[in-house]
């Protein structure tokens, strides 16, 4: 009994699963003692049916320059790891090996999604869409590391020994680790856990590889 | 680390330890490689007393996480803090290694920590969803009670290695002693977790809880998957179930990865690493 009626139910579980928008957050902050801003903000990753990614965020205490509006790289590195503030998130998510290049390039890290435009007076809020990243997968940005840099990233077209590997983008001036907000992904792997052991892994496979 | 001399060094201050059953020094890329029951603070503090200075590099084999709780890193209720790292040890096995830290006014009531779906920490850990795993259930100080013998000369080998540590007080040795835990059932992993500590195929080991000056040391094993929590939060809570500290738990790197002493973002070296600014202009090398 249970054996016919458990995968017509699975296959009903992952449809709607895969139907929902899938969303996280990265609560950005400074982690260091010693500047004189507190750069401080949120951004959030809604990743839709088609797989495109929207990421929108509002950050406040960024430098100010009162000429004119400026930019700030705007990276996802590998690890989530704050043991040592910003410094211990590792590089540029980057699991394939190419060179540093931004969002638009055929070329880019997974992680390298460019700069955010700055106000004179040190606020970013800004909207864009992504087709690289994405909160699934076997190279889902969940529990990596978000930063904001304190110079423009020149997209690897600049002239500096580190242009190729990170923009010349300068330092880490906030981040943060990326979490899972939409709760659907889990609430659906506790019912099929409660059934059975075997199919548990199945779908997380489905869901999260 | 440059000479013969100081592989001996290292291996003198860690043989004799008996949380070890593997030990790899190797000169050329100067790293050590512990297998250890042992917190790794106290590994890092162990090298650390023959003059020469550590720098955790990796931290399991098929996968690491950590999350960083309360402090300037995560959000905390009544000045809870705490490290949690987590190793992947075999496809259903997790390691986990939480260093928690208790203000000395706190309540000294038991804690817990637990897993929760999301990893939305704003607004003082209440976004977190709902629980769906625990870890460990109502630890505390005033619970520690010697339980057999095995683990008691483990933790007396702790204690006194501890003793001769320069940084303990030695008037001060911490109390140390293991404390039976119950793991509580979770939905999530109903047919699979045990309370039993005798579990014959080892898939919940008895957790091993240090206390320290600043608060607890606590290392367990769970039948959990890496995968399936990474980017969601972990709680640790009073016996209220109110939430003291919470943090995202988040990939790290594990030890056959950062090979490299250079963090590749700014050329800063993993040691300079530690003395310096994490952001801001006195950061940068140009
Ligand atoms: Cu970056
Ligand atoms: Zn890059």
């Amino acid at each position: 009994m249970w054996t016919t009626l458990l995968p017509v139910f699975l296959a009903a579980l992952v449809m709607q699963v895969l139907s929902e928008d899938i969303i996280a957050v990265a609560l950005l902050k400074p982690y260091t003692s010693s500047t004189v801003s507190t750069p401080s903000g949120n951004v959030t990753f809604i990743q839709h049916d088609d797989g495109t990614v929207t990421v929108k965020g509002f950050v406040t205490g960024l430098k100010k320059n009162t000429a004119a509006p400026h930019e700030h790289g705007f990276h996802i590195h590998e690890k989530g790891d704050l043991r040592e503030g910003c410094a211990s998130l590792g590089a540029h998510y980057n699991p394939q090996g190419k060179t540093h290049g931004g969002p638009e390039h055929e070329v880019r890290h997974i992680g390298d999604l460019g700069n955010i435009e700055v106000s004179p007076s040190g606020v970013a809020n800004f909207e864009f869409e992504d087709k690289i990243i994405s909160l699934t997968g076997p190279y889902s940005i969940l529990g990596r590391g978000l930063v904001i840099h304190s110079d423009k990233d020149d997209l690897g077209k600049g002239t500096f020994n580190d242009s190729l590997t990170t923009g010349h983008a300068g330092s880490r001036v906030c981040c943060g680790v990326i979490g899972l907000v939409s709760p659907i992904y889990s609430s659906s792997l506790q019912v099929v856990a409660q059934s059975s052991t075997i199919l548990l892994s199945l779908v997380a496979l489905k869901l999260l590889f | 680390m440059t000479c013969d001399s100081c592989v001996q060094k290292v291996k003198h201050a860690l043989s004799g330890l008996d949380g070890i059953s593997k030990m790899d020094i190797d000169l050329a890329s100067g790293t050590v490689m512990v297998d250890t029951e042992l917190p790794q603070s106290f590994i890092k503090d162990k090298i650390e007393t023959t003059g020469m200075r550590a720098v955790l590099k990796g931290y399991g084999q098929l996968g690491a996480a950590v999350a960083m709780l309360g402090g300037n890193t995560g959000f905390s209720a009544g000045n809870v803090k705490g490290v949690i790292r987590f190793i992947q040890e075999d496809a259903s096995h997790c390691i986990i290694d939480a260093e928690i830290e208790t203000s000395p006014s706190a309540s000294k009531g038991p804690l817990s920590i637990n897993i929760y779906e999301c990893g939305d920490i704003s607004n003082n850990c209440s976004n977190v969803g709902d629980k769906i795993l625990s870890i460990l259930q109502n630890f505390s100080k005033e619970s520690l009670s010697p339980r057999n013998t095995k683990d008691s000369e483990l933790l007396d080998n702790i204690q006194d290695s501890k003793k001769s540590s320069p940084v303990s007080h030695p008037n001060e040795a911490p109390k140390i002693s293991t404390h039976e835990l119950s793991i509580t059932k979770s939905s999530f992993f109903n047919s699979n977790i045990s309370s039993d500590k005798n579990n014959s195929d080892g898939s919940v080991s008895v957790p091993l809880i240090q206390e320290t000056p600043q608060g607890l040391i606590v290392k367990t094993k769970n039948k959990m998957d890496l995968s399936s929590i990474i980017g969601r939060s972990i709680v640790i809570e009073d016996d209220a179930s109110k939430k003291l500290a919470c943090a995202v738990i988040a990939r790290s790197a594990g030890v056959s990865e950062n090979k490299k002493s250079i963090c590749a973002c700014d050329g800063v070296t993993i040691w300079e690493e530690r003395d310096r600014p994490l952001a801001g202009p006195g950061r940068r090398i140009e």
